[in-house]
């Protein structure tokens, strides 16, 4: 059996989780679950861990320049990262509020009844 | 007082069809235009509204009383109206005290007029609990602080707001819980639109229950008073001097 080093170990674990994230998003999305614009966001973070993990020899150095342990470098990586989408969602979200909103004032004020006519005010 | 063609009696309405029909009788009767903004009730209120003769739009999903009035707004915009009264549902308005909100509007001119349970000299006519007596007089200090005007009665309901004011808030209005009362006064004084008060008593509510809870009075207070310290309220176009 080969040793590995824990980098390398780090590595594979980000390669793999980067592989499932992909192929569950593509799952996901032939399903119609979620939109090609939001599945192709998630299947570039895939692969931009994928490629990243390729770099993983890298997060020693910079876990020495910022003071913390490489596993704590990718950790701060990973939430930052999860923090970006969650705050991209919640402008989206609050933007489909606003135009679900006006959507139904909009139809609401199309569709006055007028009591004289019982039609269209 | 005269009746003002160019005014619309706007009632938001949820539930309320046990008091709609009294409402709306009572501003017919006076001779005022008025619509109903049902703001997606599960009740009959839409057709017993329809049958009392106003005129009725309809959300199609509950969205707030904020939301029902900027609707309202805009009907009032679209159909050339010059100033809008809000008047609640539930019978506790008093109808006959329209015309003096109108009235003061158009004589002294004024974009946002308030009709006031605590200007009266013989006090207020209705009971308001402790909770919200203490967050009515935060809120009252905060638009002193901030617009250098005093509103005593900050979350009222019943009030008469004119054109450009009435333009504004059809284009921009909160639809959160309380931001139709005291965040529309709060933005409207310190864009330069002119706010003042009218005493006008209030009656108890004909049925139903008020949607102001303890718990959503303290939830409005934590999140009014983020949104005024980190000024997040909503934005309005400044007031163009005359």
């Amino acid at each position: 059996m080969i040793a590995l080093s824990t980098t390398a170990k780090q590595a594979l674990v980000m390669a793999g989780a980067g592989v499932a994230l992909v192929a569950l998003v593509v799952l996901i999305a032939r399903k119609q679950l979620i939109t090609v614009r939001y599945a192709l966001g998630w299947i570039s973070i895939g692969l931009l861990v994928i490629i990243g993990s390729l770099f993983a020899g890298l997060v020693p150095g910079l876990g020495e320049v910022a003071g913390m342990s490489p596993t704590a470098v990718l950790l701060v990586g990973a939430v930052v990262v999860l923090v970006g989408i969650a705050i991209q969602l919640s402008i989206s979200v609050s933007g489909l509020q606003r135009q679900l909103r006006d959507a139904i004032e909009r139809e609401a004020l199309n569709n006055a009844v007028h009591p004289k006519n019982g039609g269209e005010a | 007082m005269t009746v003002s063609p160019d005014t619309l009696i706007v009632i938001p309405a949820y539930n309320e069809a046990l008091s709609v029909e009294r409402v709306i009788s009572s501003v017919k009767s006076e001779g005022w235009d008025c619509l109903v903004v049902d703001d997606g009730s599960k009740d009959d209120t839409r057709d017993v509204a329809l049958r009392a003769g106003s005129i009725v739009v309809s959300h199609s999903t509950n969205l707030g009383v904020g939301a029902a009035l900027r609707t309202g707004y805009k009907f009032a915009v679209e159909h050339g109206y010059q100033r809008v009264v809000q008047c609640d549902a539930d019978g506790q308005h008093r109808t006959t005290l329209i015309a003096e909100l109108v009235q003061h509007a158009r004589v002294e001119n004024v974009d946002l007029v308030i009709g006031s349970r605590f200007r009266q000299s013989n006090a207020q006519s209705m009971i308001i609990p402790g909770h919200r007596r203490l967050v009515m007089r935060w809120l009252s200090w905060t638009i002193r602080k901030k617009a250098k005007i005093t509103v005593l009665d900050t979350t009222s309901g019943f009030k008469c707001v004119s054109e450009p004011l009435l333009s504004e808030f059809a284009h921009s209005f909160p639809a959160n819980f309380l931001g139709d009362t005291f965040e529309a006064c709060l933005v409207a004084a310190a864009s330069g639109y002119s706010v003042s008060e009218v005493p006008t008593p209030m009656d108890d509510r004909q049925h139903g229950q008020s949607s102001a809870s303890p718990i959503k009075s303290i939830q409005y207070i934590a999140r009014s008073f983020a949104a005024v310290m980190l000024g997040l309220t909503f934005k309005i176009s400044p007031r163009e001097k005359a």
